[in-house]
């Protein structure tokens, strides 16, 4: 398979034209594009997820307040369009706003996918002072995957571990609970698993995070070159075609 | 400094407001100072004595071929490859959309290896269409002034050195139209080069770096050619010369996306140098010596200006009211000198009775006179370009900072036709930045979300129409709602902890003059000599009056600040090969 090395600057310029060009001004692409590259660079395979989501089509951006249900220190969202680079900070956004006027919110997202596409959101809510966990089940693989974070961290700990019991034919969902206090009642709900014997095939830790990040800054990153391709025909979308007259537009 | 919530303790320490500092005609006044990213970099190389040495200089006897400068820095060893081609004068654009240029480089890390110069030699000449290593630092190119290059070789080879008048016309031999650095074309990063090439840990000074070993390769390849002309008439260009010869720019369009889109670092440039003034104007007083300082320093800021060539109207004009403002100024500051006790009395003056750009002029030269001030801001900030959301703001909140921050925004009316006239966008020729007129040119649909005031206004306007019944209380809950103002509200709520950073203006208004935008980021850089070819681009020179290579070694004297002609008798060749 053909790689291009590309720098991390590259990668951020190349992935805010294509946020551009696929998601317009409707919604915040500099960002969409930050949380694609974040994952990109720490080996969560950013550039794919993007990819997969722009062969969907975009929601206009009023349909989103439909699959909102709220109560104190709940919200229930729905992505019915399976869409969710675009989405999943607004959600994010909401849960820490109600996190800091509750004390604490549950948050349930159903209908999702990409759900580690949070992961990046984590950061926002520990600089903060605050604490969150993220967890969803992959129901194919039979995968619970498990992120935590404390205040004032750069990474969660991220776990990935095998179910043997829990595999039961559920929609995909990602829940939350950002709060202001340690998340003690989501210790029995991990541990209970690890008790049962279901091993952890995948832990990152902080350290595992900036090893992938540093790695990328001192030699930049390697895509695959058809990727690299589909991304520059879809960010060149936003190019206007040259002209004399649009020639003058630059001080000719 | 730097970071965020400077707002009041501005007030305390006499810093301008950000309605004054930041108004675009203003920025668009602003000249080289003290810490413009040139004037550090010199100061640095000087001081630390950068060994310099030309260790390849392969040129036919045309001057064409390759050449390889090796750079000992206390922390690292770089290398400086230059391809010095024909080019056909008729493909010689001073355009970001050129093809070829009379020369190409690249600034790279580490010690030079031979064998990378295939693979060099493969892509530098290419520059957007080649790719770099991740230890390339810098990428560039520059262009022949087609004026003073041949004029100094035909000069030097007949053993006479050029009229320092003409060289004065141009100011350079040849002029960048291009210079590249922080991960461009697979280049290190940022991150990477602050980090581990530490050097270079001031922003832009690689680049800058890069612009004065091309000015150097310059030097050394007209000497080069006029020797190989003729051998025994020839002599090497005199060193007051060489000093007086920049380096020439053509700045266009693509640097004003660039000071709209990071606003936490223009804050920072700014802040400074705000900083640095209100430190001179409040921490010292004009006692003779600084008097008489200042009135030396106005007096070269008129020669300097009366030496500027340039065929734009509207600059000439600029240069020559100025200077007759300075002339103004130093009389009354002679005449009043026994009565000035602070240098605010000199600084309300200009404010009450010359231009802005005289205003400006007169605050670079009083940082100037202060180097012990205004070194103690030499250290650059390190500022990390987050603009994250704040989603519990309620958005009462929200509005209030918009009220009390944007005002300048508010005040445009974007219904009426010229406040809308012009769109950003970027062309398909090298993703060029370009305007164009909506309900003119084609693009509209592509436009680039430059026009902040607008995208402000539009925010305030759907707040403030907001039904009581969506009962929306916090920013989150208004992002859910309208997720296409996530974007500029997370610029709002970062920026509002800083000072300045927005520039207030209307960049979609029909009569935006973008020149003042390229002109401010320049002067950060150092550049002077603006000599703007259009509202959209200007030529300027880099590096002019700076020390040349063989300077780096005797005593340094930090005084290449409005470099004026040297006096030079120009039939004299002093230095024969």
């Amino acid at each position: 398979m053909k790689f291009i090395r590309i720098s991390v600057n590259e990668s951020k310029a190349l992935l805010t034209r294509v946020c551009e060009s696929h998601y317009k001004h409707q919604y915040d692409y500099e960002d969409i594009a930050a949380i694609v590259q974040w994952l990109e660079l720490h080996d969560l395979d950013g550039i794919r997820t993007l990819l997969d989501e722009i062969k969907k089509p975009l929601q206009k951006n009023n349909t989103l307040t439909k699959h909102k249900k709220e109560s104190k220190q709940r919200l229930i969202l729905s992505d019915n369009s399976q869409n969710i680079l675009h989405k999943i900070r607004i959600f994010s956004d909401l849960t820490l706003a109600k996190c800091h006027e509750d004390g604490l919110c549950f948050t349930t997202i159903n209908n999702i996918t990409h759900q580690e596409t949070i992961l990046v959101n984590l950061k926002n809510v520990s600089v903060r002072g605050y604490h969150a966990t993220a967890w969803w089940i992959e129901t194919e693989q039979k995968h619970l995957h498990i992120a935590k974070i404390t205040p004032n961290q750069d990474y969660p700990i991220y776990k990935t571990i095998k179910l043997n019991k829990y595999a039961v034919n559920l929609q995909p969902y990602l829940n939350l609970i950002y709060s202001k206090n340690d998340i003690q009642s989501l210790k029995s709900y991990t541990s209970e698993h690890e008790i049962q014997g279901e091993s952890i095939i995948q832990k990152v830790n902080t350290h595992d995070f900036n090893e992938r990040l540093y790695q990328k800054i001192n030699d930049g990153l390697e895509i695959k070159f058809d990727h690299y391709q589909q991304l520059t025909r879809i960010a060149d979308l936003i190019l206007v075609e040259a002209s004399e007259k649009s020639r003058q537009g630059a001080g000719e | 400094m730097g970071n965020l919530n400077h707002q009041f303790e501005a007030k305390d320490i006499g810093l301008r407001t950000p309605e004054v500092v930041m108004d675009l005609k203003r920025l668009g006044s602003f000249y080289p100072y003290k810490l413009s990213f040139m004037r550090k970099l010199i100061r640095k190389l000087m001081t630390e004595k950068w060994d310099i040495s030309l260790t390849l200089f392969n040129l036919d006897k045309d001057g064409f071929g390759e050449a390889v400068y090796e750079i000992k820095t206390p922390l690292n060893n770089f290398h400086f490859v230059v391809f010095a081609n024909f080019l056909d004068p008729e493909l010689r654009s001073d355009r970001v959309i050129a093809e070829a240029w009379d020369m190409t480089v690249t600034l790279r890390h580490g010690v030079f290896n031979p064998k990378d110069l295939i693979f060099l030699k493969e892509n530098v000449p290419l520059q957007e269409k080649g790719r770099m290593t991740s230890n390339s630092v810098v990428l560039s190119r520059a262009n022949k002034s087609s004026r003073n290059f041949d004029y100094v070789i035909n000069e030097l080879s007949s053993g006479k050195q050029p009229c320092i008048k003409k060289i004065n016309e141009v100011g350079y031999l040849y002029r960048t139209t291009a210079v590249y650095g922080s991960g461009k074309f697979g280049m290190a990063d940022w991150d990477k080069v602050k980090t581990s090439y530490a050097d270079f840990s001031e922003p832009f000074s690689a680049e800058m770096f890069s612009c004065f070993l091309i000015r150097q390769f310059s030097l050394d390849q007209a000497d080069h050619i006029a020797h190989q002309r003729n051998p025994k008439t020839a002599v090497k260009l005199n060193k007051s010369i060489k000093r007086y010869i920049g380096i020439g720019n053509a700045t266009g369009l693509g640097m004003a996306p660039f000071l709209i889109k990071h606003p936490l670092l223009i804050n920072n440039w700014i802040e400074t140098r705000e900083r640095v003034l209100a430190k001179v104007l409040n921490d010292t007083s004009p006692d003779k010596n600084k008097l008489a300082s200042f009135l030396l320093l106005v007096s070269r800021a008129i020669i300097h200006l009366n030496q500027i060539t340039t065929n734009n109207l509207t600059q000439k004009e600029i240069n020559i009211n100025v200077s007759d403002d300075l002339s103004l100024i130093a009389n009354y500051v002679t005449e009043q000198q026994d009565k000035i006790k602070k240098w605010q009395q000199v600084t309300q003056y200009v404010i009450e009775n010359f231009s802005i750009e005289a205003q400006e002029l007169i605050n670079t030269v009083l940082i100037e006179i202060y180097p012990k001030e205004a070194l103690l801001f030499e250290k650059n900030q390190e500022i990390e370009e987050i603009y994250d959301l704040v989603p519990e703001m309620k958005l009462s909140k929200l509005k209030t900072i918009i009220q009390n921050q944007y005002q300048w925004a508010l005040k445009y009316n974007f219904k009426s036709e010229n406040a809308d006239a012009i769109f950003w966008y970027r062309s398909e020729e090298k993703m060029e930045p370009r305007l164009g007129e909506r309900n003119i040119d084609k693009g509209a649909d592509k436009e680039m979300l430059i026009g902040i005031a607008r995208s402000i206004e539009q925010c305030y306007s759907t707040i403030q129409n907001l039904s009581p019944e969506l009962k929306i209380n916090n920013v989150a809950e208004f992002i859910f709602a309208h997720p296409e103002y996530r974007q500029i509200i997370r610029r709002i709520q970062t920026m509002s902890k800083t000072t300045y950073g927005e520039i207030q203006a209307n960049l979609n208004d029909k009569d935006v003059l973008p020149i003042h935008l390229l002109r401010c980021k320049l002067s950060f850089f150092g550049v002077g000599k603006f000599d703007p070819k259009s509202r959209l681009w200007v030529r300027n020179t880099m590096f002019q009056g700076a020390p040349i290579v063989s300077d780096i070694n005797n005593e340094y004297k930090d005084e290449w600040f409005f470099p004026v002609m040297p006096n030079i008798e120009s039939s004299k060749g002093n230095e024969i090969h």
